[in-house]
């Protein structure tokens, strides 16, 4: 029986680094074939979102990625006609339950197209209203007057109506709005 | 500084890994009936998360990332903290044989616990650099460790109270951690501007 | 008939999560509606499908001492791979199902399944093992999923169930519904089957 110890420690060794190789092996091979769908999934989703907040055009919209105090800021083209009608951006603002982000789609004047909400973790039924399609509404036309004006909800003397009992969210989400078409003014020429 | 703090505030009260989270709950459940062995877990859960938020981070980033094998992420985490759970049931075993004995099957049972990967996992998705992760591991341990040390004082009073039969046991550990959920809930909100 | 057992058994007498009280994290989480219980269900099943299939060919190549580690690459293999076809097919579901997708490889279920069953009985039980358990672990999280949704938001797999009139109860769909509704089922599942399991 003195050799069966050490087979042991071997065979337990090989067994474990076969069954590492073939995992490994079958992993990367998943991989290949799966990765092509999935970036097709992720853009999928994101021109979905852009085609629900920008006016009509053509095709699909270019992208122009600009770095803003060391962070990278994405716009979305859309051209029709060989003129572009908007411009669309996420921006965030922290909420009451964590960080909120919302894609916001402008017009060349700077006005707002629409908003659409990307990621949050309000409460429900009360700061998840903030997707409802009457609340955001009330953001198109809205713009800003120069870089320093702010879109705002009514108690804090704007013009947005906040969500009854979700005044944090309501706020959360002037404020990324407000974000998304100051950076726009700031950094027109770039982006165009 | 102050983002750190307020990570740390909100890993324990506010996104806490058990009540808010869901995450630990076997452990949560399994552990909690006695007020030492809860600290007892509290502590090498502690132990296990630094570690293990430490080395996937330095995995992720400098091994599965520049090599584009992100992928392999769930694969390597776990048997990272497969290993170290391992670790630490070899040196408690000398440090303190009592805790080890009272920790029994529940010690090894680390390995799955789904806060341990669920740790690991959220760091990256959060993009926390290397300190803020090792700062958001000690949050949710700890506030892993109150949550069990608050249900574990409960239930030991429940040992004395006339529960019906039906619900001994899980049934009304679980509505009791419902219930702390709710106070749980009343943080929510602490952490804004 | 033997193999009929292997096959109901997970769906009633050993439901692996109201009489074996195991993978209790991702039924509280993802089960806030019908639909994301159903998902998560049927990519658990996948996983464990898998791993029951591949543990009980192997049985007899993997050494006693190693085979928590094999068990456990074996099965974070499957997740991997679960885990990146949803993404690349099932978009939405991924996006809701989120952390507990990779999280499904430490769901006691599958290893304990393993362990208990797969590295000791043929394929063909162990496929039968697999299926009867994923369907109760589905059955469950339908179950709850159902409670919370119909309670909690008035729908269910996103039909209004009670009209315009039902005020929901909110807290049904935040963390402590999940406890209350799960600790309240056990309870009644308990009481119901005369079976007490604590």
């Amino acid at each position: 029986m003195a050799g069966t110890k050490k087979d042991s420690i071997g065979k337990m060794v090989l067994v474990l680094t076969v069954t590492c190789v073939i995992a490994g092996i079958c992993l990367s091979f998943t991989y290949t074939q799966t990765k092509d769908a999935i970036a097709n999934a992720e853009l999928a989703a994101t021109l979905k979102s852009v085609r629900k907040v920008l006016p009509a055009f053509d095709g699909e919209p270019a992208e122009k990625k600009i770095t803003v105090e060391g962070r990278e800021r994405t716009f979305y083209i859309g051209h029709k006609d060989g003129a572009i009608v908007g411009v669309a951006t996420t921006s965030s603002a922290l909420g009451y339950g964590g960080t909120i982000s919302i894609l916001v789609g402008m017009d060349m004047k700077g006005s707002i197209t629409g908003i659409e909400l990307l990621q949050h973790k309000e409460t429900p039924g009360l700061g998840t209203k903030a997707g409802d399609i009457e609340f955001l509404a009330q953001f198109n036309g809205a713009m800003l007057k120069d870089a320093r004006d702010e879109i705002k909800v009514k108690k804090d003397d704007g013009d947005i109506d906040s969500i009854t009992a979700a005044t944090i969210t309501s706020r959360a989400i002037a404020a990324a709005a407000t974000d998304a078409l100051r950076l726009f003014i700031e950094h027109k020429d770039e982006v165009l | 500084m102050k983002e750190l703090f307020l990570i740390f505030i909100a890993a324990v009260l506010v996104n806490n890994f058990v009540l808010m989270r869901f995450l630990g709950i076997c452990p949560f459940l399994g552990v909690s009936s006695r007020i030492r062995t809860a600290v007892g877990m509290g502590m090498a859960v502690l132990f296990v998360m630094v570690l293990a938020s430490a080395v996937t981070f330095c995995l992720y980033h400098y091994v599965l990332a520049p090599l584009g094998i992100t992928y392999l992420r769930t694969i390597t985490f776990i048997l990272v903290i497969a290993s170290l759970v391992q670790v630490v049931e070899i040196v408690l075993q000398k440090i303190s044989l009592k805790l080890y004995q009272a920790l029994g099957i529940y010690l090894p049972l680390i390995t799955t616990n789904c806060a341990i990967l669920g740790l690991a996992i959220l760091s990256i998705d959060n993009r926390y650099n290397f300190i803020t992760s090792v700062v958001f591991a000690i949050g949710a341990a700890i506030g892993f460790t109150v949550a069990l040390i608050i249900m574990a004082g409960i239930r030991e009073r429940l040992l004395l109270a006339d529960i019906p039969t039906a619900l001994r046991g899980t049934p009304i550990a679980l509505v009791i951690a419902g219930l702390l959920s709710i106070a749980f809930l009343g943080f929510s909100g602490l952490v804004t501007f | 008939m033997a193999a009929l057992t292997h096959l109901t058994r997970g769906i009633y007498k050993e439901n692996p999560v109201f009489r074996l009280v195991l993978g209790m994290c991702p039924v509280l989480a993802v089960t806030t509606e019908a639909k994301n219980g159903l998902g998560m269900g049927a990519a658990t099943m996948a996983v464990l499908l898998g791993s029951n299939i591949v543990v009980s060919l192997f049985r007899r190549f993997i050494p006693p001492r190693v085979r928590i580690p094999v068990f456990i690459v074996v099965i974070a293999s499957f997740v991997t791979v679960v885990d990146l076809v949803l993404h690349a097919y099932f978009y939405e579901l991924h996006k809701v199902l989120g952390l507990f997708i990779p999280l499904i490889v430490v769901n006691c279920i599958i290893l304990g399944r393993a362990e208990a069953f797969a590295s000791k009985h043929n394929v063909f039980d162990s496929i039968l093992d697999a299926i009867g358990m994923g369907v109760g672990f589905m059955l469950a999280l339908l179950i709850l999923g159902s409670v919370r949704e119909i309670l909690g938001a008035g729908t269910w797999f996103g039909y209004p169930v009670f009209g315009e009139t039902y005020e929901p109860f909110v807290l049904m769909i935040l963390p402590p519904g999940a406890f209350i509704a799960l600790g309240l089922l056990l309870g009644f599942m308990n009481k119901t089957t005369g079976v007490i399991r604590e």
